[in-house]
């Protein structure tokens, strides 16, 4: 079987583009991933893209082709992936997917989301389409107020505190200083993270992602192609996805996400390597609350342990598992189809070692888990350095 | 054909909240739908819930969806009513009652609305 290698990356900054649009973000993190690559578009055989919702941000659908024709004539097959906040991982999953039946050799798999354009409340209701329409959304839940649900429960069971939802966001704020691509380069104190307006009780605005517009682009190649190429190849070894009822109230468990321990075994299972294998991870928190349980879904702590290991500086960018190096969605911004893209761009620079002043030594294993709405959808990346 | 989601709407509609029990694995579930998310059987009785539950967790919404920011703050919950079922729906109180995880609720009908928010939880 082809084994799949990442040969190029390219991010857009993340952050608020007043000029310009998704199909834009696309093609200049797709320039930048190319080049990175050091091939020519036309060794390019199909594009993958990670979109939610250009349709609702601004009125344009069928975004695939638009962006195949901007950056291609050759009219190549372009896919767009919606699966909710997923979409980027997912598409990644699907490239590798394509690369592995050998349907293609080179795919440029990229993701974009044009938001800041809208208001907080419409963005609100745009991302509420990610939750259940019939028993959810009725009641006027939002996303903030579904993983307020699961925190509350959390924080119940395990006594998970506010402080250490809190420590994730200080965490990833000051991971975020050392990445010029992210949205926000400002350090922030566990005060002031503590006492930030309620969103949703118990989350305030700093256990949130911000709303960002940003794109991310990866190459993809088969084995046989990297023979040619003048870079350092990283290769996907391990490739889970789980799906899960949306609706949040009728799912196993309100302080797991089983969707998250599936993907992750499937993609441990591929890869054929424990939780204990992985030097370094890139995990989907679009809240605080999310980074903790993730943590734990993922096999990296206990169950009801997440909140320590934060605590305790285990997962800081200096500790025994550094998760977030780049920001995280929190304070690297959450462009959602992008999102899962640039989590796999982070972990393709810590392996190879362009990771510039954030860069870490002996990174073997990076694993991405990039999730969907309140978890139904769960897709988890497993990346190696070429021996 | 039909909607699985009929049942549940009408249900409410009748101040009854309908679920599913699987008649092979025995466990109960909502909302009704095709098979049993448990053992995938699609041997399915339609039961009535009880009334009443306890809060298993809750959130105020603060900054809320364009249709409801006149509402805020508001509280949504989850509840755990008998059988292992759980619900989410809003809990409304007349008092600034100090809502605990825990607490028991009694379901209320809402029959000016058509969708599932004619349930709500009061205390």
């Amino acid at each position: 079987m082809n084994r799949v290698f990442i040969i190029g990356v390219g991010l857009t900054k993340f952050g608020k583009h007043e000029q310009l649009s998704t199909r834009d973000l696309f093609f200049h993190a797709s320039k930048k991933a190319i080049a990175d690559a050091k091939i020519d578009i036309n060794e390019i055989d199909g594009i993958y893209f990670g979109n939610l919702s250009s349709d609702r941000f601004e009125h344009q659908a069928h975004t695939a082709a638009i962006n195949a024709s901007n950056i291609s004539f050759r009219h190549l097959p372009s896919t767009r992936i919606e699966d909710a906040c997923a979409s980027g991982g997912v598409a990644v999953a699907q490239a590798y997917l394509a690369i592995k039946s050998g349907l293609h050799d080179t795919v440029l798999v990229a993701g974009a989301e044009k938001m800041t354009n809208l208001s907080t409340p419409e963005v609100t209701d745009v991302l509420g389409t990610c939750a259940d329409d019939i028993y959810e959304l009725p009641h006027g839940i939002t996303f903030p107020g579904l993983y307020a649900l699961m925190a509350r429960a959390h924080m119940h069971k395990y006594g998970t505190t506010r402080e250490q939802m809190s420590m994730v966001a200080v965490k990833n704020h000051f991971n975020a200083l050392k990445n010029p691509y992210a949205q926000f380069h400002k350090e922030i104190t566990l005060e002031k993270a503590m006492n930030s307006i309620i969103v949703s009780d118990p989350l305030n605005l700093y256990d949130c992602s911000p709303i960002t517009d940003g794109g991310a682009a990866i190459i993809l190649t088969s084995e046989e192609k990297i023979k040619n190429l003048d870079v350092s190849p990283v290769e996907i070894v391990g490739v889970g996805q789980a799906s899960d009822s949306i609706s949040l109230a009728n799912r196993k468990s309100l302080t797991s996400i089983e969707a998250n321990k599936i993907a992750a075994k499937r993609a441990y299972n591929m890869a054929q390597i424990t939780p204990k294998n992985i030097d370094i991870a890139e995990v989907h928190d679009c809240f605080t609350i999310a980074e903790i349980i993730n943590i734990e879904d993922l096999g990296f702590f206990e169950e009801g342990k997440g909140g320590k290991a934060v605590e305790e500086g285990t997962t800081a960018i200096d500790g025994d598992l550094p998760i977030n190096t780049d920001g995280g969605l929190k304070a690297k911004g959450h462009p959602i189809g992008a999102t899962g893209v640039a989590q796999i761009i982070e972990l393709v620079h810590q392996i190879r070692g362009t990771a510039e002043n954030r860069q870490l030594n002996g990174i073997k294993y990076g694993l991405a888990q990039n999730m969907g709405g309140s978890g139904a959808t769960s897709v988890v990346n497993i990346l190696k350095e070429v021996d | 054909m039909e909607s699985i989601l009929n049942s549940f709407i009408e249900g409410l509609k009748n101040e009854k909240i309908l679920y599913n029990r699987c008649n092979q694995c025995k466990k109960n579930f909502l909302p009704p739908t095709y098979h049993c998310p448990t053992c995938g059987n699609d041997k399915l009785e339609i039961k009535e819930a009880q009334k009443e539950g306890t809060i298993e967790t809750f959130t105020v919404v603060h900054v809320a969806p364009t249709d409801f920011v006149k509402e805020a703050p508001y509280i949504v919950g989850i509840v755990q009513l008998n059988d292992d079922l759980r619900i989410m729906a809003r809990i409304k109180s007349t008092q600034n009652e100090n809502i605990n995880v825990g607490d028991k609720v009694k379901a209320a009908f809402d029959k000016k609305k058509q969708d599932a928010s004619i349930l709500f939880f009061t205390f």
